[in-house]
């Protein structure tokens, strides 16, 4: 039971980092730290889903010609969850790259970057056109 | 009439923080008076719903809800404060909402 | 050569337009020319394309053969004759009926948002056509996919460019309304892939037909916490995409900070969100009643929700967006209630939707156009500047309440049989009060708007209204009266993709 530590903590981190995620963008002012908060709850299921492909003494899943077919299936560790988090990587940092960029604009716009003072539109429905 | 004052000046104090630019008329209090009756009714028969899962908790609820649109009403100009665009409040909802289905979906299912 | 080719295509046509238009910004007159290009393709593809299934990279399941050749032969004794054999390897489109009516209307409003976008700024822009043809290959691709993960991507790739289309709209407090969407985005989509995930992990599969059969053949326990708590995921991210309460707050923002042809796309999303993703769920969950308890629950919330509060809103284009989220609960109610004919009503509903909202989203935008404010009550007496575009708006708002003859009449009265056929009538009275008041939310803003008396202080512009704004509200309207004299037409095709949601 021992190696499967592993997979046990990588889970317990992604949670971990979830629900720091969550809390840090309730509880946090900064709109910065309410970026990293949301990037933290992407990043908790990534790892989440890469714990998913791990195999005790796995090994890849590349299947060569003097490999025996049983042992290849017994041993390596399962691939699909690898190609689906790049593809869930790439999209988290393209979004968060966005999120900073609209960040920057907030910041040169009004000088501070406190959500309650960005992000609270008290003019309620008021909406003039340029 | 007593009860019509006692709106109007409700819908003021919520929807009038500058009387010069937004007047409360004649349209707008129907409009939200209407808005509250719809609310009300649609409420109530939505609650009937609940016969499904247990005719007495039906009961409670719905006797529950008509006691509290006696005390709260008028509600609309609460739940218009309450519905705005401060991201901390909208934020505040979502994670709530996400506790509550976690917990209906992992523990209250079979 | 195969029909099924064109399936891909439907796709893959306004990714390469989109990527061209953004090469060649500079160039205004051929961007505008790609555009168009790219435009009409979008309708017209659907219904050339023939119905099939079509496999990326040619990936077809073992048992069609073909593969296994391919294989050693130790590996093709362990296969054949097991469920591996039946398994989709490849990300697999679907192209049947119900989809083909869905796409071909959705490729008409993409169209017709790109028209007007390109009649109603003076140098097109290469950046924003991007922005509608990404969102539109992203909204035909959730349709047309068979693959959840794939779903997952394109539904971030449809939240990346929504906020694109809001930022470059220059609507005050754009960027603002960018980043909320955003960060609640990130809570919404990340929960939606945790699902996902988890789905993957008890199932070693992303291919919706698998999982299907996996949990209906008891390969995998239906009845295991964690595939519940997957199932709730999934409808948190349903209710994100579809922007149902308690996304419904930001979901009219984003509304009403977008240019008309941009919300017109925006709406669609969430209608397609919705439809698309809701038949996921049904399928691989469509035996666990709290999941429909749950949609039907938070449908109704939205319906009362966002009907209420457009009746008190001051802003136009905050009641077109607010009805919008309310008429999105009604698609919900129909998914929520899982039956063959309550999910056909749902889809025809929604089909109505994408056609509706649109016109109405156009309609104010003329509004706007003519007077630069969206305020009800600084407007007045637009009558009199232009009658005819006051006319079709009152329809596109007559079609939206629900009026004979009307489309979206068909869809409600469809939805409320299908509320008392499912033993729940109580939702057919909820629907039709509150298409009362949509009604009557919609008297008063047009009242307001083109009738009473024109303030003095507010200005018109005397620019006329654009030809192209006007030739797409009539063919919009055409469509409205088409459906709606011959519904047969879409609902049988749809109650085809319905039944599918029940096949295996």
């Amino acid at each position: 039971m021992a190696i499967e530590i592993v997979q046990c903590g990588a889970l317990i981190t992604a949670a971990l980092l979830m629900i720091i995620g969550l809390v840090a963008l309730v509880y946090l002012d900064n709109v910065l730290k309410k970026i990293i908060g949301a990037a933290f709850i992407g990043d908790g299921v990534n790892l989440l889903i890469i714990a998913l492909g791990y195999r005790v003494n796995g090994i890849p899943y590349i299947f060569l010609q003097n490999m025996d077919v049983n042992s290849f299936l017994g041993q390596a560790s399962y691939p699909l969850p690898f190609a689906l988090v790049l593809t869930s990587i790439v999209i988290g940092a393209s979004t968060l790259a966005v999120m900073l960029a609209l960040a920057v604009v907030l910041y040169k716009r009004n000088g501070t970057l406190s959500a309650t003072a960005l992000l609270n539109d008290k003019k309620l429905g008021e909406e003039n056109n340029e | 009439m007593n009860m019509y004052e006692k709106l109007v000046q409700t819908l003021k104090s919520t929807f009038g923080q500058d009387p010069e630019k937004t007047l409360v008329n004649g349209s707008k209090t129907s409009s939200i008076v209407s808005a509250e009756l719809v609310l009300m009714a649609s409420v109530l028969v939505a609650a009937l719903t609940i016969r499904l899962v247990s005719p007495a908790l039906m009961i409670v609820a719905v006797i529950g809800l008509m006691l509290l649109f006696m005390y709260v009403t008028p509600i609309m100009p609460k739940l218009y404060k309450e519905h705005n665009d401060d991201f901390n409040n909208m934020m505040f909802y979502a994670v709530l909402t996400l506790a509550i289905f976690a917990i209906v979906f992992y523990w209250g299912v079979f | 050569m195969d029909g099924t080719i064109f399936i891909p295509l439907m796709v893959v046509i306004p990714i390469i337009c989109a990527v061209l238009v953004n090469l060649l910004h500079e160039h205004s007159g051929v961007t505008k020319i790609f555009g168009y290009i790219g435009a009409i393709c979008l309708p017209i593809v659907p219904i050339l394309a023939v119905y099939g299934n079509h496999f990326f990279g040619g990936y077809q399941p073992l048992a069609n053969g073909g593969l296994t050749v391919a294989l050693p032969e130790a590996a093709n004794a362990i296969i054949s004759g097991s469920f591996l054999e039946l398994f989709h390897p490849a990300i697999t489109y679907a192209f049947g009926p119900g989809q083909q009516v869905i796409l071909f209307v959705l490729g008409l409003v993409a169209m017709c948002a790109v028209f007007i976008s390109i009649a109603e700024t003076k140098k097109t822009s290469g950046v924003y056509l991007y922005m509608l043809f990404m969102l539109s290959a992203a909204l035909m691709a959730f349709v047309l996919t068979d693959d959840i993960f794939n779903l997952y991507v394109f539904f971030e790739i449809a939240a990346l460019v929504q906020v694109g289309l809001i930022l470059v709209s220059r609507v005050r407090g754009n960027y603002e309304t960018g980043l909320k969407y955003m960060l609640l985005g990130e809570v919404g989509g990340s929960f939606m892939l945790l699902g996902i995930a988890l789905i993957l992990g008890l199932t070693g599969n992303v291919n919706i037909s698998d999982i299907v059969m996996m949990i209906h053949t008891g390969l995998v326990n239906p009845t295991n916490p964690v595939l519940l708590f997957a199932a709730g995921m999934l409808i948190y991210g349903w209710l994100y995409a579809t922007g149902l309460p308690p996304f419904n707050a930001i979901k009219s923002e984003i509304y009403s900070k977008g240019l008309p042809s941009g919300s017109m796309l925006l709406q669609s999303f969430s209608v397609i969100a919705c439809i698309s993703i809701g038949l996921v769920i049904i399928r691989i969950f469509g035996y666990l009643p709290t999941a429909q308890m749950a949609m039907l629950a938070v449908s109704v919330i939205a319906m009362i929700l966002g009907i209420c509060m457009a009746m008190v809103q001051d802003d136009y284009k905050r009641i077109i967006a607010y009805l919008a989220v309310g008429e999105l609960g009604y698609i919900g109610v129909g998914l929520g209630l899982a039956t063959p004919l309550s999910i056909t009503a749902g889809l025809f509903q929604a089909v109505n939707e994408l056609v509706v909202t649109s016109f109405l989203f156009i309609g104010f935008g003329l509004v706007l156009y003519k007077t630069r404010t969206s305020k009800i009550s600084k407007l007045g007496g637009l009558v009199e500047y232009m009658p005819v575009a006051a006319l079709l708006t009152v329809l596109a708002g007559f079609a939206m309440a629900g009026v004979p003859p009307f489309n979206v009449f068909q869809s409600k009265y469809l939805l409320c049989q299908a509320a008392i056929a499912a033993g729940i009538p109580e939702l057919a009275v909820i629907m039709i009060i509150l298409s009362i008041v949509t009604f009557l939310a919609f008297l008063k803003m047009a009242y307001a708007i083109f009738l009473r008396p024109k303030p003095d202080e507010l200005e018109v512009s005397s620019a006329s209204v654009p030809k192209t704004t006007m030739a797409v509200m009539i063919v919009f309207l055409i469509i409205c009266l088409i459906i709606g004299l011959f519904p047969g037409l879409v609902v049988d095709k749809l109650g085809v993709l319905a039944l599918t949601a029940f096949a295996l």
